[in-house]
């Protein structure tokens, strides 16, 4: 059983410890010491937490309009943040948007990675026709500018929290895929490889249980550089009135609607576009942080 | 990570890029703010100038901002009202109306009236002296079989055209000579004068050798037309240039150019009207705008209401709408004066009918006939059989009451209004969903062709005259093989009787009766629920001249060739 779990552990002279454990704990210690990206992951935790807690935490109906309170200023008894246009509470109105953007954000990476990871995989280490045609496919998908690609599904599919994310995540998957093919062509040739094949491994385990988990790190990166874009994307979206329709709150269309009113009342504003900030910045940081922790040049040898 | 920036210089007593950079910028801010204090200054001087007598000036551009793009240059196409706008720069009719409602003839030499021989004593044979001098843009002389082609394309069931109404009256018309149109109606038309204020002439030597006029090239990259412009450029999704037609017949053209730029979002719009960047604001300036642009200086704000009316129109293909019951259910549960006045900023007229109180034909009796009354909502649904399910959402026969709404993306207040409704309708138990889309797909098949269940639509009464069989016969269904725009398929036949009552009268007063009938008959079966008459604003800068937003139509360009910019 050890043997054929092919991966490579190799034991040196100054402690019991397997590298790879070792590794992991220092790409760890590495991460939580660039504070940047520490202080990020932070951030992005409270943020799911709040969501994932937003009806608890804002009591207040998001759907609730009321148009005697329209753009109630911050502070104004019962509207911690103010209202909107229509009189609705900002505060539970961002948070529940939090769930939706997120969720968005998050599932669409899931799927652009997933999709992405395994054709790349296959392109990576089949070459030959496989591989042309699906870095063809990739091709033409990303030289068609996003927004006409999206336009054009939506056209066919009704505007809603599942073919949203379906959709931007099938348009995403082709910088993944291009990343783990690369990873892979160079991973393919190295010895642990041929040692792995040698043992009697098939296809398919070395795809899945060597050659993808050794370019984890480029996907990581891109993972969350994805789950920044989408929440993007689908504001883009709304703005073409194809995103989550109204009245569900999502970070872009409640800036989309803010707009509008930026003269009049400009914190309805603020707030969605500094937690678009904020979101996308940490992702960034946070797979900056990632990124770094595990460049394998860093890591003992 | 980021590296530490090298400064690449090196040389010692020279002048690093960043210092340069930094130079740079700081003088160019200061040479800008200085060229604008100078402009300031001249603007001001120039506002305190005694204004010049108001003669027409040649030349100069004025840009318009809209925020609906055009499809199609073509006049006879299915038209949205800002893409009517455009179309009425480049072609003309027989006769336009000005502001008091008067024709004025424009490609017909004279109004033709009983009294001139031009209206027969039935009221059914018209004879029409055109003008000899008209040039279509091509240079081809315009002539009666010009007339005589549009009037045969419209009537053609192979084209798509947004109304036939009144066109489909014609049984015989001829050209005796090349200036001489003759026709006769089946029966009389009443507003027949006014339905031809809208039947732009389009080139019989041109589109009769078009193999599909649908989709010949005409309509979005060559219009030939015989009006005061003609296209110069067309930047799909950016803007339309027209330039001056000098062989003009009418008055004018004075400009040079004519620009129309498209911003579909009315905020971007504003703020480029308030740079200066267009001179006048789109042929409706959003109610949220109207108080800032008041305060903008140099900037004339003008208010016109309207003929044009926004409702509620139910596709009565769903079960869901057939039973009138429902329809006024839900017409009780639209708390439409707080719409009004938070949404609109109480700048709408309230609608209980299609017709505005100002127009001759108003039955005031319908006056006060809708409140907010949910619990009269409730209880005519509980009499359809609508019995509140689990969830709050009323049921009958296993089905729910759910069905969607849509209306144009980007049209804030109208959003709002729907959101606002949505919630007041879920209180009475039906569960509104919304999915909007842009003006273009909105209106296109999935309007004409009644495949939405429920939309927000505008509609304009033409030329102010109450005709409105093209929304309510139940021949002008496009579905259902009619060319009207009764997409919202409703059929009634006291409705039709009504309306052909209508349309046959030619006393003003006895039209008055017939009309003040189908009011009240149509506040009762609510085909459409109305909402609100719009009272349009349009904001121009002061060097616009000639610029008469008029309550009769929507579109300003009505006049376009009468306009021109005062130098400073």
């Amino acid at each position: 059983m050890a043997l054929s779990s092919a991966r490579a552990t190799a034991f040196d002279g100054r402690d019991s410890t397997p590298k790879s454990r070792r590794n992991r704990s220092l790409a760890w210690a590495k991460f939580r010491r660039n504070r940047l990206a520490a202080g990020s992951a932070v951030l992005l935790l409270v943020l799911a937490l709040m969501a994932v807690l937003a009806p608890w935490v804002a009591t207040r109906d998001p759907l609730r309009i009321d148009l005697r309170h329209k753009f109630a200023a911050p502070g104004t008894p019962g509207f911690v943040l103010g209202a909107d246009e229509l009189g609705r509470d900002l505060f539970s109105r961002l948070l529940h948007a939090g769930r939706v953007s997120l969720a968005v954000g998050l599932l669409t990476a899931l799927i652009a990675v997933t999709v992405g990871s395994i054709l790349g995989a296959l392109a990576g280490y089949y070459s030959g026709t496989l591989d042309a045609v699906i870095m063809r496919i990739a091709d033409t998908l990303l030289s068609t500018p996003t927004i006409f690609v999206l336009l054009a599904l939506s056209a066919f599919l009704k505007p809603r929290f599942s073919t949203i994310i379906l959709i931007i995540g099938l348009n995403s998957w082709m910088s993944v895929a291009r990343l783990v093919r690369g990873q892979i062509l160079s991973i393919k040739q190295q010895e642990f490889i041929l040692a792995a094949r040698a043992l009697g491994a098939g296809d398919r385990r070395l795809i899945f249980r060597q050659l993808l988990p050794n370019s984890l790190a480029p996907v990581l990166v891109a993972a969350t550089l994805n789950v920044a874009t989408a929440i993007l994307t689908e504001s883009s979206l709304s703005y073409l009135g194809y995103g989550i329709q109204p009245p569900t709150a999502t970070w872009g269309n409640m800036l989309n609607n803010a707009q509008a009113y930026v003269r009049v009342a400009p914190w309805v504003a603020v707030y969605p576009g500094a937690m678009i900030t904020l979101t996308v910045l940490s992702f960034n940081f946070a797979g900056d942080g990632v990124r770094d922790a595990l460049d394998p040049r860093l890591t003992a040898s | 990570m980021a590296q530490r920036s090298v400064n690449r210089s090196g040389r010692s007593g020279g002048v690093s890029r960043r210092q340069l950079l930094k130079g740079a910028v700081l003088g160019t801010a200061a040479l800008g703010s200085g060229v604008w204090q100078l402009g300031q200054r001249g603007a001001a001087h120039a506002a305190s100038a005694v204004p010049p007598a108001a003669v027409p000036v040649r030349g100069g551009q004025i840009i318009n901002g809209f925020q609906q793009e055009l499809q199609s240059f073509n006049p006879l196409t299915a038209t949205f009202e800002q893409q009517r706008g455009i179309q009425m720069c480049l072609f003309d009719a027989l006769w336009k109306l000005d502001p008091m409602g008067n024709f004025v003839p424009n490609l017909a030499a004279e109004m033709p009236t009983q009294a001139n021989g031009g209206i027969s004593r039935d009221g059914t044979s018209f004879t029409i002296t055109l003008r000899r001098d008209v040039k279509w843009h091509d240079g081809q002389p315009f002539t009666a079989k010009d007339v005589v082609f549009t009037w045969r394309t419209i009537l053609r069931p192979d084209i798509i055209t947004s109304t036939t109404v009144g066109f489909d009256q014609l049984e015989t018309i001829a050209a005796p000579d090349p200036y001489t149109v003759t026709f006769k109606l089946k029966q009389t038309f009443a507003p027949i004068l006014t339905s031809l204020c809208e039947m732009f002439i389009i080139p019989e030597h041109i589109l009769s050798k078009s193999a599909d006029i649908n989709k010949d090239e005409f309509n979005t990259k060559r219009p030939i037309g015989t009006g005061a412009f003609k296209l110069l450029e067309r930047v799909p999704g950016d803007h339309i240039t027209l330039e001056a037609n000098r062989a003009y017949h009418g008055p004018g053209p004075y400009l040079d150019r004519l620009v129309f730029k498209f911003t579909p979002d009315d905020n971007v719009l504003y703020t480029q009207f308030s740079t200066g960047e267009i001179d006048i604001a789109g042929p409706g300036l959003a109610v949220n705008l109207v108080a800032d642009a008041k305060k903008l200086p140099n900037v004339t704000v003008f208010s016109a209401p309207s003929y044009t009316y926004d409702a509620i129109c139910p596709n009565m293909l769903l079960p869901v709408f057939q039973d009138k019951r429902v329809r006024q259910a839900l017409y009780f549960g639209m708390d439409k004066k707080t719409i009004i006045d938070k949404i609109f900023e109480g700048l709408m007229l309230e609608a209980e009918t299609y017709i505005p109180p100002y127009s001759w034909a108003y039955n005031p009796k319908v006056k006060g006939y809708h409140k907010h009354d949910p619990e009269k909502s409730k209880r005519l649904l509980e009499e359809a059989g609508w019995k509140v399910g689990s969830d709050g959402i009323r049921v009958k026969d296993g089905k729910r009451l759910t069905f969607e709404n849509s209306c144009t993306t980007g049209a804030k207040q109208r959003e709002q209004m729907q959101q606002y409704l949505q919630q007041g309708w879920r209180e009475i138990g039906a569960d509104m969903q919304i999915s909007n889309k842009p003006a273009s797909v909105l209106f296109g098949d999935f309007f004409r062709l009644s495949k939405f269940e429920s939309i927000i639509n505008g509609m304009p009464l033409s030329g102010g005259d109450p005709e409105f069989s093209f929304r309510i016969h139940s021949k002008y269904i496009p579905v259902k093989g009619g060319n009207g725009r009764n997409s919202i398929a409703y059929e009634n036949p006291k409705a039709d009787r009504l309306v052909e009552a209508g349309l046959r009268e030619m006393n003003q007063e006895k039209r008055k009766q017939i009309y003040g009938e189908l009011q009240e008959f149509l506040l009762d079966e609510l085909p459409y629920l109305p909402i609100y008459h719009w009272v349009f604003y349009k904001a121009a800068r002061t060097h616009v001249q000639g610029f008469r937003p008029t309550t009769l139509m929507m579109q300003d360009t009505w006049n376009a060739n009468e306009w021109w910019v005062k130098k400073a």
